[in-house]
């Protein structure tokens, strides 16, 4: 085998081999902790507890319907508002310069601010329902997808601008057939994020108030004391967020075959 | 008949508009010639094709297509444009669509039927022998592929005056030479009107029947050719002896401040 088909074959399956290996050592090293300082299982409960935990939790329709349901609701709909907004912004201040110059200070106060700050406000404004977590879970995802999209609609080659203008394209068409298609990887791009920032969102909106959500759920196995069941609750988060970031990388593969950040390598004839 | 008619064009840059760029061209191109603008680079070249394409506006003088004005306001320009092509130096291809897909985007801006665009995008693609490649996408394609998928995109409504700005400059000679041929071989099919930028003295000489030469600060026209050679051409024209006496001469004009005599000697 040459160096370079080695290093293919490296790439290619050696994550597959290490993530388990890793994995098990992990929850060796654990278990090892947990034997040598005999802490206490309500600080740190052993594996095979978390793991009889989570298996009730996973075949409990309760927690799905309560729990990781209403998280769900909460974290899609604060993402398509903050779409809504992002993109829509994105491509105002983008394609307009005076918007640009006039927003960008008040943008760079929204940035800076700590978003999840202001829950408490949402929490007086929206109530202790799941609307205070939408709204949170769509400030918070807004920003990535907004400046994301204003880069990409600005980072249009001058030349697709040219080709356009010669081949007598008007505004809608330049829009839809050129803009948009060249700023979805953009807009996907801080989609990205915008998942992964909306799931924290609506749990730290749970955290404040309401009685539903996996945020509160949590919440309220740490004040029971149900440490072993807490844990669950977390990798049911990891789980939850690692589902929808794979939805946003298969829309990817779906919308932006052709970009260099999705497609397998292919190399020109010579 | 003029398919294309400079009048009096100059182009300023800077701020206060204090930098020319180009002095005051005044060129005439009769239908179905194929016209090559020599000069080297930053002598205007482009930025006078780009006038001409409606890619950029002109500080005075007029410009028109087949009597259409380009120069006077967007409604007017867009119609004098209908019947234009243009060929960049960058492929400027979208690699979102496929190579037909991409031949096919003029066709959808006008609202061409789908049946009529993908017969039209096959036939297209067929004239500059990519048939095969139709279903690729632009990054799997090499460049000189992508530069006649370009070509096929700029033919694809038929217009009637051909730009093309350095459309090989980038690519490798060998390839430039074969597409060069195959340049000649469409315009002798389809008989457009051509003006092809080129810095290459050996490209214009072989693609021309006439090569305009031009010089910088500002841009101006310092000889104005006939290539009188046989065509079709093989590449061996390029070692006859008239081949190399063209190309001897426009590498004085360019070179040459006196070049304004050569009108006399060659016109």
């Amino acid at each position: 085998m040459s160096r370079t088909t080695a290093r293919g074959f490296l790439d290619k399956y050696l994550a597959l081999i290490t993530t388990p290996l890793v994995a098990v050592a992990l929850v060796g090293l654990w278990q090892l902790y947990i034997e040598v300082t005999g802490v206490s299982h309500f600080i740190l409960p052993a594996p095979a507890d978390v793991w009889a935990a989570l298996t009730t939790q996973v075949t409990d329709p309760f927690i799905w319907r309560e729990h990781v349901w209403t998280t769900f609701i909460e974290t899609v709909m604060g993402l398509a508002i903050g779409v809504v907004i992002g993109v829509g912004s994105g491509f105002a201040i983008g394609k307009s310069r005076v918007l640009n110059l006039v927003l960008k200070p008040f943008l760079v106060l929204i940035q800076v601010t700590p978003k999840v700050a202001l829950a408490p406000l949402f929490v007086l404004w929206f109530g202790f329902g799941e609307s205070s977590k939408v709204a949170l879970a769509a400030l918070v995802c807004f920003f990535p997808l907004m400046v994301n999209t204003a880069f990409g609609i600005q980072s249009l080659p001058q030349g697709h601008n040219d080709m356009a203008t010669s081949i007598g394209a008007g505004r809608a068409f330049r829009f839809l057939r050129v803009e948009l298609p060249h700023t979805m990887a953009y807009i996907l791009a801080g989609l990205e994020q915008a998942v992964v920032l909306a799931t924290i969102g609506a749990i730290v909106g749970e955290y404040l108030g309401g009685d539903k959500g996996l945020g509160r759920y949590a919440l309220n196995l740490q004040s029971n004391l149900q440490i072993d069941l807490l844990f669950g609750a977390i990798v049911l988060m990891a789980l939850f967020g690692l589902v929808l970031y794979l939805a946003v990388t298969s829309l990817k593969r779906l919308l932006i075959p052709w970009h260099e950040s999705v497609r397998v390598n292919s190399r020109p004839p010579q | 008949m003029t398919a294309i008619s400079i009048t009096d064009v100059s182009k300023r840059f800077g701020p206060q508009g204090t930098d020319p760029v180009l002095g005051q061209i005044n060129l005439e191109i009769p239908e179905g010639q194929f016209v090559a603008l020599l000069g080297a680079s930053g002598c205007g070249k482009t930025t006078l094709l780009r006038i001409v394409g409606g890619l950029e506006t002109a500080t005075a003088g007029d410009v028109s297509i087949a009597g259409k004005a380009v120069t006077s306001g967007a409604a007017a320009r867009r119609d004098a444009l209908a019947d234009v092509g243009f060929v960049f130096q960058d492929h400027n291809l979208l690699p979102w669509r496929t190579a037909q897909q991409n031949v096919q985007l003029p066709l959808e801006a006008r609202r061409v039927s789908k049946a009529s665009r993908s017969e039209t995008g096959r036939r297209m693609l067929d004239l500059v022998g990519l048939t095969p490649a139709a279903g690729k996408l632009p990054h799997e394609l090499s460049g000189g592929m992508r530069q006649r998928v370009a070509i096929a995109r700029a033919l694809s409504y038929d217009p009637d005056v051909l730009l093309m700005d350095e459309p090989f400059g980038a690519l490798d000679a060998q390839t430039r030479d074969n597409l060069n041929l195959e340049l000649q071989r469409i315009w002798l099919e389809k008989q457009k009107t051509v003006v092809f930028v080129t810095h290459s003295i050996q490209e214009a000489v072989f693609l021309a029947d006439r090569v305009v030469v031009m010089q910088a600060a500002p841009g101006r026209v310092v000889a104005d050719t006939m290539i009188d050679l046989a065509r079709p051409r093989g590449v061996d024209v390029m070692a006859t002896p008239e081949f190399a006496r063209y190309t001897g001469l426009l590498r004085e004009a360019l070179n040459d401040l006196a070049a304004p005599a050569l009108d006399g000697v060659l016109a």
